[in-house]
């Protein structure tokens, strides 16, 4: 293969032993050094520490021990007897279950509502203030919000209170933690996947639409049975990318808002692991804790594989 | 005639500005609560635009930390780590979409499959490589993890495939070598896509939290983000005026390149979402 492919492109033309020669030697050893920077930091940051967390956690050490000690499986042992494991395994699925449908649902419905307004003028407007957050920093974003929950002077429970209700302790109650971190991290994501979802409506032809028009489908039939299977490997770009996003990202607000409580109740297994790492030095269980977290992502990236053989299969 | 169509819209202009609404006040209530005095902050009055505006959180933000490392780097380490991972991206991308190579696909699917890693799962490992090669509270620290970069990898073979390759062969007769071909032939028209590539990789760069909260961990090496962090906490979380003010500070790089370069900014998202 190696050889057709080089001979196709310059078939008519004579060449000279020598040029052959060297094209030849350098064929061998050039590609190599262009992919080297890539692929040794590649190694070094990504790949080897993925196997090394793995060796870690069969060991028990606390990153200053000169010596680390073989436990077997005792690490994923200790995990699953531990309660906050098994919370923030749950929590993990709750912030999918608050922010992915969001993520889909309401984005969704904006961009067929902007593609709906013949205005080429306003269009831009509501683009461009809708996709603010995405520039912002999440860390900044997680400050404003953090102003806006303040349980006594914040916004919301002003705004509450305007309406006669008393104010909810936002972030400091079970019940409502986790709600609001995942309404924050929607707030964050929401434009980008409004943008998304607008330009893949854009790039439907317009023939198709038309056709359907003078077939006299309804706009709910052209909506279930027309745009949204033609939609469908931006949807499922979008599932996978916030559901990421949503279980990685996420850490963010969980340690800017709450650090993991009240009880854990907003704890996933990201903030998890940099909790028993980096604030209770069990690199052992902390280790563990990532590999499950890992083989969780691994079905994950099943989904994604699946995802990127049916693009393929879409543009051939 | 034209009335018509837009009362027959008005309901959906009114759903968008609420969403706008939602999306945007917000930012108006930070940059609102940064110029009111303490006083003010903490009413149980609505008020968009303070009775006394004051710039007093401003002044006390700039004298109470070290604000301008903070920002700087950021800067350092965001800008770093774009050159990098263009760098090693343009690189690799050229090797795939110029060569044929034994271990080809194999090489591709592991750039590739990198992206998946989530950071959690290599956080530890990483740490501990920093920790030995001493570099915590460095920029290197925060910039050597980060130089690769599957997805523009992935990008950017995309773009030189589509690139003809007899200009390739063309420039390969005319004695050049993969080198001078790389920065003659390519560079010059993939610089559309990389400039566009670079503005995504430093907004994510410079968003960065997670991994510079661990290895910067004195005041001055910090990052924006962590700096931020840092400030509430000493503050023990009361001085609302002046977090807003540092939150505004540090949101006005990002919102003056988004505001400049909006179009471009919003379609470099699109492509990146799409492809």
């Amino acid at each position: 293969m190696t050889d057709t492919d080089s001979k196709k492109g310059s078939l008519s033309l004579p060449r000279s032993p020598l040029a052959t020669r060297r094209q030849f030697s350098r064929f061998k050893i050039a590609p190599y050094l262009y992919l080297a920077p890539a692929l040794v930091l590649l190694i070094t940051f990504k790949y080897w520490p993925m196997f090394f967390t793995f060796f870690l956690s069969t060991m028990k050490w606390n990153f200053i021990n000169p010596v680390k000690h073989f436990i077997g499986f005792s690490n994923y042992i200790e995990l699953m007897d531990r309660e906050l494991f098994w919370t923030s395994l749950v929590n993990t699925f709750r912030y999918m279950l608050f922010i992915v449908p969001v993520q889909i649902v309401i984005p969704l419905f904006l961009a067929l509502l902007l593609t709906h307004i013949s205005s080429n003028r306003v269009k831009p407007f509501y683009q461009a203030v809708m996709f603010t957050p995405t520039v912002l920093s999440f860390a900044i974003v997680c400050m404003i919000w953090l102003w806006m929950f303040n349980p006594s002077h914040g916004f919301l429970n002003h705004f509450i209170g305007l309406a006669g209700f008393e104010g909810i302790s936002w972030l400091s109650e079970k019940n409502t933690a986790l709600p609001a971190i995942s309404m924050v991290t929607n707030w964050k994501l929401l434009g980008y996947n409004f943008l998304i979802f607008y330009a893949a409506l854009q790039a439907i032809p317009s023939e198709y639409i038309e056709a359907a028009v003078i077939d006299g489908a309804s706009s709910g039939k052209i909506f279930w049975y027309l745009k949204l299977p033609l939609l469908s490997p931006t949807t499922f770009f979008i599932l996978v990318t916030t559901i990421i996003y949503s279980s990685d990202r996420v850490f963010i607000p969980i340690n800017m808002l709450t650090r993991g409580g009240p009880f854990y109740s907003t704890t996933n297994l990201v903030f998890a692991i940099y909790r028993i790492s980096f604030q209770f030095f069990n690199v052992g269980v902390a280790s563990a804790t990532a590999t499950i977290t890992f083989l969780i992502f691994i079905v994950i990236t099943y989904l994604q594989i699946k995802y990127l053989q049916k693009r393929v299969h879409y543009e051939a | 005639m034209k009335r018509k169509i837009n009362i027959r819209f008005l309901p959906t202009h009114i759903i968008l500005l609420i969403a706008c609404v939602v999306i945007f006040f917000p930012l108006l209530w930070m940059l609102s609560t940064s110029f009111k005095e303490a006083g003010e902050v903490f009413t149980h009055e609505i008020r968009l635009i303070p009775h006394a505006p004051s710039v007093v959180n401003y002044v006390y933000v700039w004298k109470s930390t070290p604000f301008l490392h903070w920002l700087l780097n950021s800067a350092i380490t965001a800008i770093g780590i774009t050159v990098c991972q263009i760098m090693t991206s343009l690189f690799a991308a050229y090797a795939f979409g110029y060569y044929d190579f034994f271990g080809k696909k194999f090489l591709f699917l592991t750039f590739v499959g990198s992206m998946i890693i989530p950071f959690a799962v290599i956080m530890i490992p990483n740490y501990i490589i920093i920790a030995k090669l001493k570099l915590q509270n460095t920029w290197w620290a925060v910039i050597l993890p980060y130089s690769v970069n599957g997805f523009g990898i992935f990008l950017l073979r995309q773009y030189i495939l589509t690139f003809p390759k007899e200009l390739f062969d063309a420039s390969k007769l005319d004695g050049a070598n993969s080198w001078t071909t790389l920065w003659r032939i390519l560079a010059p028209v993939i610089k559309a896509p990389v400039f566009a590539l670079s503005i995504v990789f430093f907004l994510d760069a410079w968003n960065m939290y997670f991994w510079p909260l661990l290895v910067l961990t004195e005041n001055t090496t910090r990052t924006f983000s962590i700096g931020l962090q840092y400030f509430v906490d000493f503050e023990e979380g009361q001085d609302w005026g002046a977090f807003m003010a540092a939150s505004t500070m540090g949101a006005f790089p990002a919102l003056a390149a988004y505001i400049i370069a909006q179009k471009q900014i919003i379609r470099v998202y699109i492509t990146s979402g799409l492809k």
